[in-house]
């Protein structure tokens, strides 16, 4: 007995060193590639957290440990439950895929890939990672655990269980579309149709089998590698489009610098697109609010709170091009050029990026006439000077910058209403 | 000063942190070919780094074609020319934007020596890819050719032939040879056949730490 477990142990340890190791590895590629993403993704949500009426702070986790009972509570509709089952698993889709570059490991791993590493101990580093990178849906799901506990009803610890299974689906969700194993998603559909049936059935009965299958379908949807292929940045459609279109040859030819910075927005297209569509929708949203306000003396002060919000989503243009430079620094530091070439270029270019949604938001004020002339040009000088400011807690903020940012915003907003007249 | 010497550099001092990797660097040079020489480690691609003004040197002066780089700098910067060991180019850029980015920045235009080395470094098929996508000796060719945009007094390479294959090294030599004859070319390199087929004035790391004036390189030494 003692000749037979010494191996077991000793493979155990190995292992687990292993596992320790490669998952260090990881996690710190993963924090340092994303500029401590998961600290900045609870400085947000502990800010917005702040401002949601509410509770303070634990606020904001109420309302989507909320909408994950009513996923896993009795519905006669299985369509319903599969919808809500669905939209969870969205979601974890959606919050992962951008952070796909970060959770592939870098190039790291095609050097990784050549080493003797197990598929068991991939997978598992895999799913670690996946979770520090959903810590911020931990805490709701352990909100809707100890609600689902508390209640009297018969079946709690089936609700309970059936929560975890979906909260496991959705990770695999988002672990196969990561690795783009698409006949993964079968088992996971077939998962999904058994834990919907599960919930819409009551007590007793085929309940607990099909969630059973729910369960196999899932742990088969991590399993089940087919073809795998892990994500490769260079395989992204608009990172194959490798010839020069004749727009940037143009641009390329009158401005290098400008061209330079289209094309650091464009190698990020996801966060790129959703802050500048962010501010066109909120600023078309606002103009829609003072629309219904019936433009009276509210419109003014919603404008300049919106013009706040939108120098805040904006201003994350400044990481994403300080980080598209950063590589270059010791090239550029050869070239004649001022230390502050991409500092004011940079700054430019944003108050470029917020010239769209400043002409939305004051359009309806002018047409109307809610505001003098003077008054609303002052505003929009005021405005790009907020989009000008806001690069400097990048500059200066360090890990505060967030915070710094939100108080500069708020400031400027109180502030403009302060000296606006109505 | 002597007015014939295009690189100077007096008392440059570097270190990492607490680590010094040399304290009081001194030289000037004419026009000429000269490899810089030295054991890994010793801090010859920090050197050139301070003298192309990719890093700030903890003390010292560097000069390029008399002007001072630290009083001076986009004055100095004008005159010279860095090309680094290793690509540090945007991804996205291609290699045609980057040679228009450089000459923009240095108000000059891609002549027709730059024409030439892209002809001659067969890089025509490559100048509209991104950097990303071309293999790490055509992106040396590209940082090569935008070096000799607005023809430079001084250049400054860090491995250049690393990564190069044989005709472009050929080339690259004999490119080099042309350039010294009003310029100052200093490169490092390990590469003992191409130091001697550039026919370039060696200069070992250790001489200098002492102060040293070349002006008339011995040349094949």
């Amino acid at each position: 007995m003692a000749n037979f477990t010494f191996p077991l142990r000793s493979f155990a340890q190995t292992y687990a060193t292993r596992y320790l190791l490669f998952t260090g590895l990881r996690l710190r590629w993963y924090i340092r590639a994303s500029g401590d993403l998961l600290a900045r993704h609870w400085q947000w949500f502990l800010i917005a957290g702040l401002i949601v009426p509410g509770p303070p702070i634990v606020g904001l986790f109420f309302l989507p440990a909320l909408v994950l009972e009513a996923v896993i509570s009795h519905q006669p509709d299985l369509l319903w439950q599969l919808v809500g089952i669905l939209a969870v698993q969205l979601t974890a889709l959606l919050w992962i895929i951008p952070q796909r570059r970060l959770y592939s490991g870098g190039g790291f791993m095609d050097y990784a890939s050549t080493l003797p590493l197990s598929k068991s101990l991939c997978l598992g580093v895999d799913l670690t990672l996946l979770i520090v990178a959903d810590t911020l849906a931990i805490v709701p799901a352990f909100i809707a655990t100890a609600h689902a506990l508390a209640t009297q009803s018969p079946d709690r610890v089936f609700r309970v269980c059936a929560l975890w299974v979906l909260l496991g689906s959705a990770c695999v969700v988002q672990m196969v579309a990561l690795e783009r194993r698409a006949i993964a998603f079968l088992s996971i559909a077939l998962a999904d149709v058994a834990l919907g049936s599960s919930l819409v059935l009551p007590v007793g009965g085929l309940r607990l089998p099909l969630l059973a299958l729910a369960l196999a379908g899932t742990i088969a949807g991590l399993l089940i590698r087919g073809p795998a292929k892990r994500f490769n940045p260079m395989s992204l459609t608009f990172m194959n489009i490798r010839r020069t279109s004749s727009i940037a040859r143009v641009l390329g030819h009158y401005s290098p610098p400008f061209l330079i910075q289209c094309k650091a927005l464009a190698a990020r297209p996801g966060p790129a697109v959703l802050r500048l569509n962010t501010a066109i929708v909120l600023a078309l949203a606002v103009d829609r609010l003072i629309a219904i306000f019936n433009f009276d003396s509210r419109s003014l002060p919603t404008v300049i709170l919106a013009l706040a919000a939108i120098s805040l989503i904006l201003s994350g243009v400044y990481r994403t091009l300080r980080d598209a430079h950063a590589p270059m620094q010791a090239y550029l530091g050869a070239l004649p050029i001022s230390p502050r070439y991409w500092l004011t270029r940079d700054t430019a270019f944003v108050l470029l990026l917020g010239v769209a949604p400043l002409c939305i938001l004051l359009w309806p004020l002018v047409a109307h006439d809610l505001s003098p002339l003077f008054v609303l040009f002052v505003l929009a000088a005021a405005f790009q000077a907020l989009l000008a400011l806001q690069r400097l807690p990048l500059t200066f903020g360090e890990r505060n910058a967030v915070l710094y940012r939100f108080i500069l915003a708020a400031s400027w907003s109180v502030a403009a209403m302060a000296a606006t007249p109505r | 000063m002597n007015s014939d010497i295009l690189l100077r550099f007096d008392g440059l001092a570097a270190s990492y942190g607490r680590h010094a990797i040399f304290r009081s660097a001194s030289l000037a040079l004419g026009a000429g070919v000269y490899a810089l020489q030295g054991p890994n480690g010793i801090g010859k691609s920090t050197l050139l780094r301070l003298l192309a003004g990719a890093q700030v040197a903890d003390a010292g002066e560097v000069w390029i074609d008399g002007i001072s780089l630290m009083q001076a700098s986009e004055e100095a910067k004008q005159h010279l020319s860095y090309v680094p060991d290793e690509s540090p180019i945007y991804p996205f850029m291609t290699g045609n934007e980057l040679l228009q980015f450089v000459a923009s920045i240095k108000r000059a235009k891609i002549g027709g020596n730059v024409h030439a080395l892209i002809g001659e470094f067969e890089l025509s098929a490559h100048l509209d890819t991104r950097f990303d996508a071309i293999s790490l000796g055509i992106q040396k060719k590209m940082m090569l050719c935008a070096a000799w945009i607005g023809a430079p007094r001084v250049l400054l390479l860090d491995e250049p032939s690393n990564g190069l294959d044989q005709a472009a090294r050929t080339s690259l030599a004999r490119l080099l040879g042309t350039s010294s004859q009003n310029g100052t070319v200093l490169f490092t390199a390990h590469d003992a056949d191409f130091v001697a087929t550039t026919e370039a004035s060696v200069i070992a790391m250790q001489d200098i730490f002492e102060p040293k004036e070349m002006n008339s390189p011995e040349r094949g030494t």
